[in-house]
């Protein structure tokens, strides 16, 4: 299994052209803010590529395109596909026409985890289809592997390498419907308290999943939405039969989760009046209890629980 | 029956209050004695978080003030200008017969003026309990802006006083305890505050939770009190000078800071492109000194003073990631924690004026040196446009 998921990787890059305080913030000196998340690019007639990430720096007329790779093996249609990106195509695509000169350059780089088996993967992949792409590891550091970019200082910045510390990458991406239950839950937790204080009436599975997804939910496809409300359902009828019981209501335990069950916080602030500290506390501590059951679960593989865990 | 307004516009209210101040400094002239608070007009800056459009402006929030007021056992009228109110209520001095005055100026419907005669524990009791609403907050301002305010255009310091006491996280332990209060009137509050400045253990105790400035504009000039909770009280015989100092300099440096920089150009969000605008906010301090996970559960309890509620979603021994929801208007952020910075991440939409009490509120309980930038802003917290 890779070291990292892809999620951790763009949100890597995507922080580096932040000013942040625990990232090193090399590309946002440079000038590069990210431009666009899975925006799809037609590159030639019905031949299209849906980047990832893309960055741009207006400083150094420069255009970035990123695709992760947490797995061993690259696509090799999809990278000749890349091949045939212009600048052309992302001045139309990216609406960059009234913001930038002519001439912009652009790079295509693939992002994989600083793990030996990924690395050599990818690099024997690239070699075999004499795809002309930098490569760019990232681990404790974030550096370039093989290849050029195209871009001088982009080439100069992933050669010299960006220091990272892993933990403290922000997640501008939550998580993602390949993520594990006990890294979602979290998130859910935090929506349902701030709903509660809100006053929410009954909601539903998609509402929680929208709120609790972040930011990049207007853009996740519907494929990838189903797999994310999917997985905050099971997430909500764990906890409501545990953890949450009292706080959380919802559909009867045989019943099948969906992205329409209505869920009802018990304890919603509707008059206004502040939470009992007691409460508050309580909902801390089951909310960590409900993360470390299903870390155990799905990474200790406690048998028997499993199963309750991960019925539908 | 409703009791009789004395003033229905604002500036009927703003001469009746200049009248006001005038009769209070004549009165000690003559007897030579100074009544406390006697004459003295206050205003009180409160943040409200109504979701209000501009064509129901009026509507939404008569209706709100008619919701929530009558809990307080206060009365409330419609004046003359748009959204301009009376509020009125018996003095909680079951002695005195007369009941308290409050002008309430909604004209900025995100932040409104409450302006009184009332003396202080009868106008600081309504702030309190307003603000203990949902939707409704105090302005918070923490030591950069209360200097700012001081140091802006045609205002200088007089004096400040401080309050320091990190109870919250020393919890009972009377070895970690620490309290600092000085309250320091007259014209070397400047050469003061260079020692405070030239001491470390100063620098981190003496939290600035007032200032008081002198305001000249023509040949007007007024004394005004400015405590880091939003409150400015007026000494003197200007209310005009007061209130150019509240709803022109101090209400619109507050509104740039909290809805220009935080919530439009801070708070993290896609645009319409897609693009991933904002940048985090981050506070320096002068480093932990007790376990994080003990600094995570003093400020994360959901109760006072932080009204933060939070759930670790990563803890080591150097660095948290803190999920949170703000208890007073629920809505979510997310504080990154390492030994000496704590990094926000302010969603888009959520009020921007959780980051001005999280932050006021730190300093008084942690590190008053504390400071706070984002994204090109140096400092997030001024007072002259630009800076």
């Amino acid at each position: 299994m890779a070291t990292l998921s892809n999620l951790t990787m763009l949100n890597a890059i995507i922080a580096s052209c932040k000013k942040e305080p625990f990232v090193a913030d090399d590309l946002y000196r440079l000038g590069y803010t990210q431009v666009a998340i899975e925006k799809t690019v037609v590159v030639a007639p019905g031949e299209t590529v849906v980047p990832d990430l893309a960055i741009a720096s207006s400083n150094l007329n420069s255009v970035c395109c990123f695709e992760a790779k947490s797995g061993r093996n690259l696509e090799a249609a999809q990278g000749h596909r890349y091949e045939r990106i212009e600048p052309e195509h992302i001045e139309r695509f990216y609406q960059f026409s009234l913001k930038y000169r002519a001439g912009i350059t652009v790079d295509v780089s693939y992002l994989c985890p600083e793990d030996a088996e990924c690395i050599d993967g990818l690099t024997y992949d690239l070699e075999r289809e004499s795809l002309p792409f930098p490569l760019v590891s990232i681990g404790a550091a974030i550096g370039l592997v093989q290849g050029r970019f195209k871009h001088h200082d982009l080439q100069a910045l992933f050669s010299a390498g960006m220091a990272v510390e892993i933990e403290k990458v922000p997640k501008y991406y939550r998580f993602d419907q390949d993520s594990f239950l006990y890294q979602i839950a979290p998130f859910v937790v935090q929506t349902l308290v701030a709903f509660s204080q809100q006053g929410v009436g009954p909601t539903t599975t998609q509402a929680i999943a929208a709120d609790a997804y972040g930011p990049y939910w207007s853009v996740t496809g519907p494929r990838q939405r189903n797999g994310i409300v999917t997985k905050i359902g099971k997430v909500l009828k764990a906890a409501m039969l545990k953890e949450l019981k009292g706080f959380l209501q919802g559909p009867e335990p045989d019943k099948k989760v969906t992205p329409n069950t209505t869920w009802t916080l018990n304890f919603a602030n509707t008059s206004g009046s502040a939470y009992p500290a007691q409460r508050l506390a309580s909902l801390k501590a089951a909310g960590e209890e409900l993360t470390e059951r299903m870390k155990l679960v799905e990474l200790g593989g406690i048998p028997g629980i499993s199963g309750f865990l991960f019925e539908d | 029956m409703y009791p009789q307004p004395t003033a229905r516009t604002v500036p009927e209210m703003i001469g009746y209050f200049q009248d006001r101040m005038q009769a209070g400094l004549a009165r000690y002239d003559s007897e030579k004695k100074a009544i406390f608070d006697e004459g003295a007009a206050k205003t009180y800056l409160l943040e409200t978080d109504l979701a209000i459009e501009e064509n129901n402006k009026h509507d939404r929030i008569t209706a709100f003030l008619r919701e929530i007021l009558p809990t307080l056992s206060c009365e409330v009228q419609e004046l003359g200008d748009e959204a301009f109110y009376l509020i009125t209520r018996p003095n909680s001095d079951a002695s005195k017969d007369r009941s308290e005055q409050f002008y309430l100026q909604a004209d900025d419907s995100r932040f409104w003026l409450l302006h009184t005669l009332a003396k202080s524990d009868q106008a600081d009791r309504l702030q309190q309990e307003l603000t203990r609403l949902p939707k409704i907050d105090s302005a918070w301002f923490p030591k950069q802006f209360l200097l700012d305010i001081a140091r802006a255009k045609d205002n200088s310091l007089q004096g400040f006083s401080s309050r320091f006491d990190n109870e919250p996280f020393a919890k009972g332990d009377e070895e970690r305890h620490a309290e600092f209060s000085l309250k320091l009137w007259g014209n070397l509050a400047r050469e003061v505050l260079q020692v405070i400045n030239s001491s470390d253990v100063l620098q981190r105790h003496a939290a600035i939770s007032g200032v008081r400035v002198r305001r000249r504009v023509a040949d007007d000039t007024v004394l005004d009190d400015v405590n880091c909770f939003g409150k400015a009280t007026a000494f003197g015989a200007s209310f005009t000078g007061h209130y150019d100092l509240v709803a022109y300099q101090i209400r619109r440096a507050y509104r740039r800071t909290i809805v220009d920089r935080i919530e439009d150009q801070l708070a993290i969000g896609l645009s319409g492109d897609n693009v991933l605008e904002g940048s985090p906010i981050v506070i320096r301090h002068q480093g932990l000194d007790l376990d994080l996970r003990a600094f995570v559960d003093a400020i994360f309890s959901g109760a006072g003073p932080f009204r933060l509620w939070g759930m670790a979603e990563t803890l080591s021994e150097s660095f948290a990631r803190v999920l949170a929801v703000d208890m007073h208007v629920g809505h979510k952020l997310t504080f990154d924690i390492g030994n000496s910075i704590i990094r926000i991440e302010l969603p888009r939409g959520s009020c921007g004026n959780t980051i001005a009490r999280f932050f006021t509120l730190f300093q008084q309980h942690y590190d008053a040196n504390a400071s706070i930038s984002g994204g090109d802003f140096e400092t997030v917290f001024s007072v002259e446009e630009g800076a």
